[in-house]
């Protein structure tokens, strides 16, 4: 942050990145939030949807691991809006799992199923195991409110096939089972 | 489903995670915290409660717990006072979550938070908090579609309202068990299945209470006053009733006595302020 012009795209860019360590790494999520408040002023100001949409997407998967359902909400539909516009798939993906997952939350099933949707196609087209297991598994818990019973388990075996070890697809596998 | 075998076999598979990696604020550890307890609700099988309070006291325990894994905990300490019936515990538990009210838990999705919340009050010996939670539990789910999870609450609502015995509950809860044996019959929930079948069995045996009235009349007398409140003569009342005029009179005479009023308009306006007509 040194070697660039405070309030500068640069300097929002490494605002965000920063804010993502100083939340999952350092679990200063005050510290992380102002981050991307100010990271958000920075794309704002200077017009750069990339850095908008990426922030929007940090702060709203923040928003969602503080319990902030409406502040992750707002974002989480702002920053899928902006990719209607902007080719960040990463940004995109997470913005549209935490959106559905506050969508489940709150029992809004039918805003939430195209949510699911997309995100499926999306951990596809980015070939990321760790997104394809997050999609599944937030495919498999929808279809578990529903009670669909055999989609749940075919998403769930997907999941697990794809990350084997990932504690959400077995912790749920259990449920399902139970 | 009631697939237990294949349920712990995965189960062995989340404990073995948490085995590899460090205790602390993680899903690896948040998932056994819950996973454990619930299975225990939903199956009667209460082994490895133990393992989940550690592993949820290892999560609370870190102070940068990011809220969502640490609300996981939460509720899996929750689920586990319900499970042992600790009161005290569950007056904790109950404020600490009741900021989740009219929404699913966030982790991992499974049960509504006022179903939880009604619970708690049960644990806690407040009934009629209980019915308030489950009564908003039961719409929050009828409206989401969120039929497995409005199944459970329905059992479990219907529990509280046995439990309860007030004069509207039981029939209430004969009609709850209705519904949460047709979800969980059409959905293949065996296991609720099994419980709502053992609750209306149990409920078949024990008769049902006599309501209780005011200053000891009977049912027989109340049913009397009714429609003396209505205007009737003697031999009208034993008329409806298929009991002789002569009885109709002891009655009426016995119900004069136990209200305290002199005569039969006075009845009535007994009859009218204790909501009898």
């Amino acid at each position: 942050m040194k070697l660039v012009s405070p309030d500068s795209i640069e300097a929002g860019r490494l605002l965000q990145i920063q804010g993502e360590a100083t939340a999952h790494e350092e679990g200063k999520f005050d510290s992380a939030q102002e981050m991307y408040s100010q990271a958000m002023t920075i794309a704002q100001r200077e017009g750069d949807p990339v850095l908008e949409i990426r922030t929007l997407a940090s702060s709203a998967r923040l928003d969602y691991g503080r319990l902030n359902f409406q502040g992750c909400l707002e974002k989480g539909l702002r920053a899928v809006e902006l990719a209607r516009y902007v080719d960040e798939l990463q940004a995109e993906i997470s913005a549209r799992y935490s959106a559905e997952r506050v969508l489940l939350v709150n029992g809004d099933l039918e805003r939430a199923r195209p949510h699911g949707t997309a995100i499926l196609a999306l951990s596809e087209k980015l070939r990321d195991r760790s997104w394809m297991a997050s999609a599944l598994w937030l495919n498999e818990r929808k279809s578990c409110l529903e009670g669909d019973w055999s989609a749940a388990r075919a998403l769930n075996d997907l999941g697990l096939a794809t990350l084997s070890m990932d504690p959400r697809l077995l912790g749920t596998r259990v449920l399902l089972e139970y | 489903m009631g697939e237990f075998a294949e349920g712990n076999l995965n189960m062995e598979r989340l404990l073995e995670v948490m085995s590899l990696t460090q205790p602390g604020p993680i899903l690896t550890y948040g998932y056994p915290a819950i996973v454990i307890p619930i299975a225990a609700w939903t199956s009667g099988v209460q082994d490895r409660l133990d393992v989940a309070e550690a592993a949820a006291e290892s999560v609370l325990a870190a102070p940068s717990a990011i809220p969502f894994v640490a609300c996981m905990a939460r509720v899996g300490l929750a689920l586990l006072a319900i499970i042992r019936g600790g009161a005290e515990a569950a007056i904790d538990h109950y404020a600490a979550l009741k900021l989740h009210r009219g929404m699913m838990l966030p982790l991992p999705m499974v049960m509504a938070a006022d179903h939880l919340l009604g619970l708690l009050s049960q644990t806690m010996g407040d009934s009629d908090q209980a019915v308030v939670h489950f009564d908003d539990a039961l719409a929050f789910c009828r409206k989401a579609g969120y039929r497995p999870e409005q199944a459970w609450t329905s059992c479990d609502y219907a529990d509280t309202l046995f439990q309860r015995d007030g004069p509207e509950d039981r029939p209430k809860a004969i009609a709850l068990l209705h519904e949460g044996l047709a979800i969980s019959t059409e959905l293949g929930m065996r296991p609720l299945m099994q419980r709502v079948t053992a609750l209306q069995e149990q409920a078949a045996s024990q008769p049902a209470k006599p309501p209780a009235y005011p200053d000891g009349l009977t049912q027989r007398e109340v049913e009397v006053l009714r429609l003396v409140a209505s205007g009737k003569s003697n031999p009208e009342i034993g008329g409806e009733l298929f009991i002789s005029p002569r009885t109709v009179t002891t009655h009426v005479s016995n119900i004069l006595n136990k209200i305290n009023a002199a005569n039969r308009a006075e009845a009535t306006g007994y009859a009218v302020r204790q909501g009898l007509v």
